[in-house]
């Protein structure tokens, strides 16, 4: 657990180059981002966040 | 530079941004940056064997693509969206949320819009509630909902 929460951090922003050169999201990918934030599903999770953490409310 | 909620930043950074926003850079506040990545993360399974709270979001999304959004939210193109630093609206924020009856995640909207006089757009209009927009009437923001 430890190990994988370490991995997590961004230590070191990535160059122009690195940020070129990164795969982008498939066209899947990046209509199903699209529709997570016009369709609802994401302000349900919000909420639900916010449920027990009212200070992510909004 | 315009302040944006998550609604409006996830097109962004999928490089699909919402017709009204095309050309313009985008500032998301670190709690709404926070929020995001929380609801797009997989958090595996953690010592009590069961799975993170908000998986069924990230189940959808191939890993590839996860691993390439959280790159994109935790390290943007400057060209696109700025993560806004929050501890120089930390006194603003707390201030805000000190006289108005909004969350942190709000306060912190709220005072980088008073600090850095950014227009605010909203995506999703349950963004700006009652409270939020008291506030942005009597601090004279320029807060708007944009369509989706």
């Amino acid at each position: 657990m430890r190990d994988w929460l370490r991995s997590l951090a961004v230590l070191h922003p990535r160059t122009a180059e690195e940020r070129a050169r990164a795969e982008p999201l498939s066209d899947e990918g990046a209509e199903y981002l699209v529709r997570i934030a016009s369709d609802g599903t994401l302000r349900e999770v919000f909420a639900e966040m916010a449920a027990s953490e009212p200070d992510l409310a909004g | 530079m315009i302040l944006v909620d998550e609604y409006a930043a996830l097109p962004a950074l999928a490089g699909r941004p919402l017709p009204a926003l095309r050309g313009e850079v985008l500032a998301l506040t670190y709690d709404r940056t926070y929020r995001l990545t929380r609801a797009l993360l997989d958090s595996g399974r953690g010592p009590l064997g069961i799975r993170g709270r908000f998986t069924r979001l990230v189940d959808e999304l191939a890993p590839a693509d996860r691993h390439v959004f959280l790159d994109l939210l935790a390290d943007p193109d400057p060209a696109l969206l700025l993560i806004v630093d929050p501890r120089p609206l930390t006194r603003t924020a707390s201030g805000i949320q000190n006289n108005y009856s909004v969350s942190m995640l709000q306060a912190e909207t709220l005072g980088a819009a008073v600090t850095y006089d950014w227009p605010i757009r909203f995506a999703d209009a349950a963004s700006t509630t009652p409270s939020v927009q008291q506030a942005a009437d009597e601090l004279g923001l320029d807060l708007a909902t944009i369509p989706a």
